[in-house]
């Protein structure tokens, strides 16, 4: 059943898209990333106090705005409607009912898909954050890594990495980022369980988590954050910085695999519990 | 394994991880402790006690000084730093309701109070645009403290980055001293848990202006929480490291529940020990 779902993953040309769709995303970083380093930190503008230095803007910084902005907004659209057309997806197009003719339980069914999609989600996730550096280092600059407080709330004070030390935190990123994706992944997984049309649930699970990604970094929502999977998604930043606090990391990764397996739970007792025509 | 079961396994591994995930205190924000002064200490008060006036800010209010006095009692402070008063008579009438027997010192909107040691006003200015007091502190033991109190502009980065720059010059432009610090509501937030702060004009030049305060100071406040309403970190404690350091991990922070009718600050405390 697993290479049935690898071949119909590839057939759907989704990851070719998803690929796309972020290589795009890349060069507009790109274009950003040069127009906003002439313009702001090339004496431009008007700061009479300042501790600018040019020298920041490189490789390894082009990757971490790239990949941050790629992971928050796009990478967890992909997770939402990836999850959110297994059941559905399988169900409009008549072809569930055919698989359960085999004998395979709802639970193997729902736990395979879910399996290959977090690998999918995995392996694009990895795809990106090396397009990322390749992009980064090759057309922006080697060099070392520091992060400022205040930039995309990356860090509460001056964090200086090496680049041999940043390449390595970034290959440690890479598997801490997918932890968020698979609850996203789980969570559009939810409303492929309730509903019939992929259609409908791509759009449910990506506008609701689109409102929970904005409500979570708003200020007057602060009794509201802890409660939404949304606020932990970027914990993965804390790898990025000179000392990791372990403990925060595995907090946050803890918070997030309980929403996911709670979101995966849910699924399973409505599939499980539906009538399939 | 039959389907019942791999679902309850589901909703007891999500279970068991939201143990580990929530069930252990946050990222140590938990606030000033409230704990009793040590002895040799130097605590530090800064507060806002302004309100928010509909969103333009005024001054304390004549019915909330007695609550406000009465926090100033409790906290037992050294020297404490307020921002949006009405004027020096409001001071005076805060220092006789919190005990008395405090020294006074003001300029504008911005008042110091000194319960021991001796405390002068060394300059008293209008810094971009926004009060700032530089204030000389001998404490009892003979140490010899610069502080300096800056309000800065709520709405525009621009004249916060120069009240801030000025101030942060103007200490460290003081030799002589055993130790200095900055304080006061610079009306920075760049706290990690808001992705963006929705009140700033130009949060690039807010991170150049705490950036530029911080290469020489260090935040003492940092990671210990919202300061102010909603949910910001507004009021800071720049010490010079050469010469302060906090007593503890958790000697600094805002002391909550304390705010009365609109005010929007917590006071920001900091207990400091002379290296």
């Amino acid at each position: 059943m697993i290479s049935f779902e690898w071949k119909k993953l590839l057939r759907s040309r989704r990851p070719l898209l998803a690929f796309l769709a972020l290589a795009l995303f890349l060069l507009l970083m790109l274009v950003g990333f040069y127009t906003y380093a002439r313009t702001r930190t090339g004496g431009d503008a008007d700061f009479r106090y300042t501790f600018e230095n040019r020298s920041y803007f490189n490789g390894l910084t082009f990757t971490v705005y790239a990949f941050y902005f790629g992971f928050l907004l796009i990478l967890p659209i992909f997770a939402a409607t990836e999850g959110s057309t297994q059941l559905a997806g399988e169900t409009q197009a008549g072809s569930l009912s055919l698989l359960l003719t085999r004998p395979l339980t709802k639970s193997r069914i729902l736990l395979v898909k879910s399996g290959v999609a977090l690998v999918y989600l995995t392996l694009l996730t990895g795809a990106f954050l090396a397009t990322c550096l390749t992009v980064g280092l090759f057309f922006v600059g080697w060099g070392d890594l520091d992060l400022y407080p205040g930039v995309l709330a990356m860090a509460d004070r001056h964090q200086h990495l090496e680049q041999t030390q940043a390449l390595w935190r970034f290959a440690l990123v890479w598997p801490a980022a997918c932890v968020p994706l698979f609850t996203t992944l789980a969570f559009g997984l939810v409303f492929s369980s309730w509903m019939r049309s992929p259609v409908n649930a791509a759009a449910t699970s990506v506008a609701l988590y689109l409102v929970m990604h904005i409500v979570s970094g708003v200020h007057f929502f602060a009794e509201l954050r802890p409660y939404l999977f949304t606020s932990s998604m970027g914990y993965w930043r804390e790898l990025l910085h000179e000392r990791i606090d372990v403990s925060a990391v595995l907090r946050e990764a803890a918070k997030l695999l309980a929403f996911g397996l709670f979101f995966l739970a849910l699924a399973h007792a409505r599939f499980r519990r539906r009538e399939e025509r | 394994m039959s389907e019942g079961l791999s679902e309850a396994l589901l909703f007891a591994a999500a279970g068991l991880f939201a143990l580990l995930g929530f069930g252990v205190p946050g990222l140590g924000e938990s606030g000033w402790d409230g704990a009793l002064r040590q002895a040799g200490s130097l605590r530090v008060v800064t507060w806002n006690v302004g309100g928010t006036g509909q969103g333009s800010g005024r001054a304390l209010e004549r019915e909330h000084e007695a609550a406000v006095a009465q926090t100033l009692a409790a906290l037992d402070f050294d020297l404490a730093f307020l921002q949006e008063l009405s004027g020096r008579s409001q001071l005076e009438r805060l220092a006789a309701d919190a005990g008395g027997g405090l020294r006074l010192l003001s300029s504008g909107s911005v008042g110091v109070l000194a319960r021991r040691g001796r405390a002068r006003l060394l300059h008293a200015d209008q810094e971009g645009g926004r009060p700032m007091v530089l204030i000389q502190y001998q404490s009892d033991a003979g140490d010899d403290v610069l502080a300096a109190c800056v309000h800065a502009h709520p709405w525009s980065a621009q004249e916060r980055n120069a009240a801030i720059g000025a101030a942060v010059t103007r200490l460290l432009e003081q030799g002589g001293h055993d130790a200095r610090f900055l304080c006061g509501d610079l009306n920075l937030d760049l706290d990690r848990r808001a992705r963006q702060d929705l009140f700033t004009d130009d949060e690039h030049l807010d991170v150049e202006t705490y950036g530029h305060a911080t290469r020489q100071l260090v935040d003492a406040g940092l990671r210990s929480g919202p300061t102010a309403e909603p949910d910001r970190r507004l009021d800071y404690v720049l010490i010079d490291p050469a010469g302060l350091e906090p007593v503890s991990a958790s000697a600094v922070g805002p002391w909550r529940g304390r705010r009365v009718g609109d005010m929007d600050h917590h006071p920001l405390v900091a207990d400091l020990r002379l290296r």
